[in-house]
Formats: structure tokens, C-alpha cells, sequence
């Protein structure tokens, strides 16, 4: 099959130690694919560089063929790479629907803006807070509203760091229901999250990194499974 | 655009009482009234970076003189027309934003304002420097606005009032919203696919366009154009207008432009020192009311009776 989005031995240093050092990993669309490892690993670093936040000191990033390891994140975006950050990233001096607004604004067509962002709001669940300043909805609900703007752009890969990190159980289960809703519009969904319960009941794949670097890839069994794992991660949660 | 009457009302009022003001202001009144008009659109304009795009600009005056003296010496050095004049005043400041833009937008907060404030200051020098064109610490004056001082404070409030009306269009439109999201998270902005530079040079460009209206009006008025408009403290009028009347909302820098004009006026007929009332006041506000005249009355009263924000 075609390669979708992939790196090759991607580097990046912060002032000689090694961040991510060497990683070549390939995420598909439909497949959700989470990042585990310990604090420290190098996995938001990666993300950063994929989606353009960092730059790469080595290495590439290609997206549908085409190098886009130089590209602006504006420009990576508007090729279909969206994401979510660690601490959520939104307007928070701007109402629900504004937050959703301003994304929208970015797509080629724009006659449906309206149409669009009722239409965002209701899949996201958020009608009900649309009027209310981000800042003033609860801490789910602006993971969600982050996802919301992601989709916005309608993205063909969307990096999701830590979409569960202080969440509610309630809250918890909306956003697993949206991210298998986004495998089923055939996404590649790249997820990191420390939240191994979740993790392996949503990921069809799990990489795993360790002080920068790849050390293992494979399904859920596999990764359960293999020794290294165990002694850098998986072991040390139990 | 909906029609608001709560938002429209006041701004009525307003229209009318400047309309009427002549026929019970007096001839000093009268300039005076224009004089604020014309800072007013100035602090406006400059609101549109620092209000709506989080962008503290410490170099206005550059585009404000830009347009003054782009007027002046055409008219009074290469003898062109008014007409041609006026566009060579918005051509120059044009130019200057985007030189300005350019050089200054690639940097965020103080080291922003810094590069305005150096840009600003270098065309300080060049207009001290450079006498026989700009006439150095004397400026150009015998600059005629060929009507009388009501007539044309008609003609520049209704300029004022469109082109106020054009900043608020802008404001309240689609490009609006995504100032205020550069303002409020740049990262999310690029992550929503737009170029954040872009939309702040468009910023820049229609802030200092307005500017420089303000500016040719300014000249006409006082018949004159002087260093003083381009030194640095000029560019401090609009930040400590709108400081005084509030940033976060459209008429907070026309309310902070008519207290610091009025009081300046009032308060230097008992002392020359009228600045220190001034840096009591920027205190006060800066310490204990972030939001400015709008905001308290907003916040206290306003807000008691009508819902929904002021932007």
C-alpha cells in the first residue's frame, strides 16, 4: 500500500541531548495509532516536529509523497495535518461557537460557515455551551472543543497528545467515542497517552519510545508482550 | 449586520451632539471638538493592533507624520494639488507600513514595540535633519484647507465617522474574529491553518492607513505640519487614550481621546506640570481598572441591565 504520513530518522536536539533521535514510524489512515513511553521520551517532541512547532535538526517528514519537513505549520494544516496539544490549546476569550468559527475560515469553500459550525458543535456535543466563553466550559468539554477545531480544517491525520489527561470517567468516554468516530471517516489517528487502560482499548497499533528513541512497534499483543517494554514502561506501571 | 438599537443608540446621540456642537461651542470650542475627532480616529486606529491583535505599537506617530509630511511637501515644496497631496499622504504612509510591517512583525510584545519606537524615531531624525525639505524644528507651515474652521470640522467628522465606520465593519467582520485569535492564542491560529503574519500585516496596514487619515486631517486643521508629530511622545497619545478609556472595547479609545484632551486643555490653564494628574490617572487605571472608563461603566453599571459582551 501507498505510504500516507511518515518519517525517516527524524532528530531533534535541545542543546546536544537527544529528543527524538532516528525515528522512522508510518501511521495509515483508519488505523489509530498511539505513542507510549515514560515521561521524557521524546514523545511530544515527535509530534511537534511532525506537525511543525519544531524544526528538525535531521531527518524528514513526508505527508502523501511530498517532503513537508520545512513547511510552516499553517501550511501543514492546510494540506490535512491537524492536532491537539498536552494543555488544551483554544481561544479561551472567545465564545465555543467563535473558537469553531475561526478554523472553518481556513477551508477553501465557505459558503456553509453557519451550516458547518452547527454542524461541528452537534458532533462535538457542545450546542448547549456555543455562547459561553471557552475559558468558562468545563476542562472535557475543551478537549473536545480542541478536537472540534481540529476537525475543522478536516484533517486526513490528527495528532492527539494526551486528548485524556484530567478528564472525568464521564468525559472520558466521550472523547474515546469521538476518536473511534474518527477512524471511522478514515483518519490516521496518532495518540499519545499515559492512559494504558484506554490505550489498549482503542489502538489497532502501539509504537513505543524510550529517551528519543523507537524501540518497539506492533498490535496490542505484541507490545503487552515484549520484554523491553516491560522493563522501561509497562513494567514500572504495574 | 443586525441592528443592535442598544449598541446604535448611544453612538446616535453622539453623532448628533457633535453635529450640533458648533452652534453653541464657540470658535475655540469648535477646534478643539475637531482636534479630538481627529485623535480620536488616531487612537482607533491604533486600537485595531493593540486592542484587537495584542500588539502594542510604540511608533505610531511614524505613519500619523508620514501622511502629515507626505501632504505637506506636496503641497508646499513640489506645489502639487490638494487631491494629488492627499494620496501622496496615504501613499507614504502605506510604504511605511509595510517597511514597518516587515521588520516589526517578526517579533511579538516589547521587542515589537521596540522596532516601531526605533522606526518612529528614525524618521524623527530625518525630518529634524533634512531642512530644506521638511523644514527641520520650524515644519512647513501655509498650509491652506481652503474653507472655514466649522466647515471643516464637518468635513472631518463625517471623514471620522466613515472611516470609524470602516474599522468597526472590520472589526466586527470574519478577519475581526481572527485578530482577536492572534491576540488570544497565535499557536492555535496557525494550527487553524492561517498564516499569522498575514493576518497581522493586514492588521499593521489598515491601522496605519487610518492613522495617516488622521494625520492629513490633523495638518489641515492646524494649517501646519511640525517635528512634533513625529517625535516618540506623540506616539504615546493613542496607548495612553486608550488606557484611559479601555482597549477591550471599540468606544473605549474615543471616550480615553476625549478625557485626555479635555483634561490636558483644562488643567494646563492652572499649571504647566498637568502631567503629573496624568500619571496619576494611567496609575490608577493600569493598578486598579485594567479595563478603562468603558470597562468600569460597563462592568458596574451596564452590565446590571443588558447581557452579551462588548465586542
Amino acid at each position: 500500500m501507498e505510504k500516507f504520513f511518515w518519517t525517516e530518522n527524524l532528530t531533534k536536539r535541545f542543546d546536544g541531548l537527544v529528543a527524538v533521535g532516528n525515528v522512522s514510524l508510518s501511521f495509515t489512515p483508519g488505523v489509530i495509532t498511539a505513542i507510549i513511553g515514560p515521561n521524557g521520551a521524546g514523545k511530544t517532541t515527535f509530534v511537534n516536529v511532525c506537525t511543525g512547532v519544531l524544526r528538525a535538526d535531521g531527518g524528514k517528514v513526508y505527508f502523501r509523497g511530498r517532503d513537508i519537513t520545512n513547511l510552516p505549520p499553517d501550511r501543514r494544516v492546510s494540506l490535512g495535518v491537524g492536532r491537539t496539544f498536552q494543555i488544551t490549546n483554544i481561544f479561551q476569550g472567545l465564545t465555543v461557537r467563535e473558537n469553531v468559527r475561526i478554523p472553518l475560515l481556513s477551508r477553501k469553500r465557505r459558503a456553509d460557515l453557519e451550516e458547518e459550525t452547527e454542524k461541528l458543535l452537534s458532533l462535538l456535543n457542545l450546542q448547549d455551551v456555543s455562547e459561553t466563553l471557552a475559558a468558562n466550559i468545563s476542562h472535557g468539554d475543551q478537549k473536545l472543543l480542541e478536537m472540534a477545531m481540529c476537525l475543522a480544517v478536516e484533517p486526513e491525520i490528527l495528532f492527539l497528545d494526551e486528548p485524556l489527561a484530567g478528564v472525568t470517567p464521564a468525559e472520558k468516554g466521550r472523547i474515546i467515542d469521538v476518536i473511534f468516530s474518527l477512524k471511522e471517516r478514515g483518519l490516521a489517528v496518532v495518540l499519545i497517552e499515559h492512559d494504558m487502560d484506554s490505550v489498549f482499548k482503542v489502538a489497532d497499533e502501539i509504537a513505543v519510545m524510550h529517551r528519543g528513541e523507537l524501540i518497539a512497534r506492533g498490535v496490542p499483543e505484541e507490545i503487552k508482550n515484549d520484554q523491553r517494554v516491560i522493563d522501561v514502561y509497562l513494567g514500572g506501571l504495574e | 449586520m443586525k441592528f443592535d438599537v442598544r449598541k446604535t443608540a448611544p453612538f446616535a446621540l453622539f453623532a448628533l451632539f457633535v453635529f450640533l456642537f458648533p452652534l453653541f461651542g464657540g470658535k475655540y470650542g469648535t477646534f478643539l471638538m475637531a482636534r479630538i475627532g481627529i485623535l480620536s480616529l488616531y487612537a482607533v486606529a491604533f486600537n485595531v493592533l493593540f486592542g484587537y491583535g495584542g500588539l502594542l505599537s510604540f511608533g505610531h506617530a511614524l505613519f500619523f507624520s508620514g501622511a502629515a509630511y507626505g501632504l505637506g511637501i506636496a503641497l508646499l515644496v513640489l506645489d502639487w494639488p490638494l487631491w494629488t497631496g492627499l494620496l501622496i499622504g496615504l501613499l507614504v504612509t502605506f510604504l511605511f507600513a509595510l517597511v514597518a510591517g516587515f521588520l516589526s512583525l517578526r517579533h511579538k510584545e516589547i521587542h515589537f514595540a521596540m522596532v516601531t519606537l526605533a522606526l518612529s524615531m528614525l524618521f524623527w531624525g530625518i525630518v529634524m535633519k533634512w531642512r530644506h525639505v521638511t523644514g527641520g524644528e520650524d515644519g512647513l507651515a501655509g498650509i491652506s484647507r481652503g474653507m472655514s474652521v466649522r466647515a471643516f470640522y464637518y468635513l472631518s467628522w463625517t471623514v471620522i465617522f466613515v472611516s470609524m465606520a470602516v474599522v468597526y465593519r472590520i472589526l466586527s467582520s470574519d478577519f475581526g474574529l481572527l485578530l482577536r485569535g492572534v491576540r488570544e492564542n497565535d499557536l492555535r491560529v496557525l494550527f487553524s491553518g492561517h498564516s499569522v503574519r498575514r493576518v497581522r500585516m493586514i492588521a499593521f496596514v489598515f491601522s496605519a492607513l487610518f492613522t495617516g487619515v488622521a494625520g492629513i486631517l490633523w495638518t489641515l486643521l492646524d494649517g501646519a505640519v511640525t517635528p512634533a508629530v513625529s517625535h516618540w511622545s506623540f506616539s504615546a497619545v493613542p496607548v495612553i487614550a486608550t488606557l484611559i478609556g479601555g482597549p477591550q472595547s471599540f468606544a473605549g479609545p474615543i471616550v480615553g481621546t476625549f478625557v485626555y484632551v479635555l483634561a490636558e486643555d483644562y488643567i494646563t490653564k492652572y499649571t504647566m506640570y498637568w502631567q503629573i494628574f496624568l500619571g496619576l490617572v494611567i496609575l490608577a487605571i493600569v493598578l486598579f481598572f485594567r479595563g478603562g472608563i468603558v470597562g468600569i461603566v460597563y462592568d458596574r453599571i451596564l452590565s446590571r441591565f443588558v447581557s452579551g459582551g462588548e465586542e
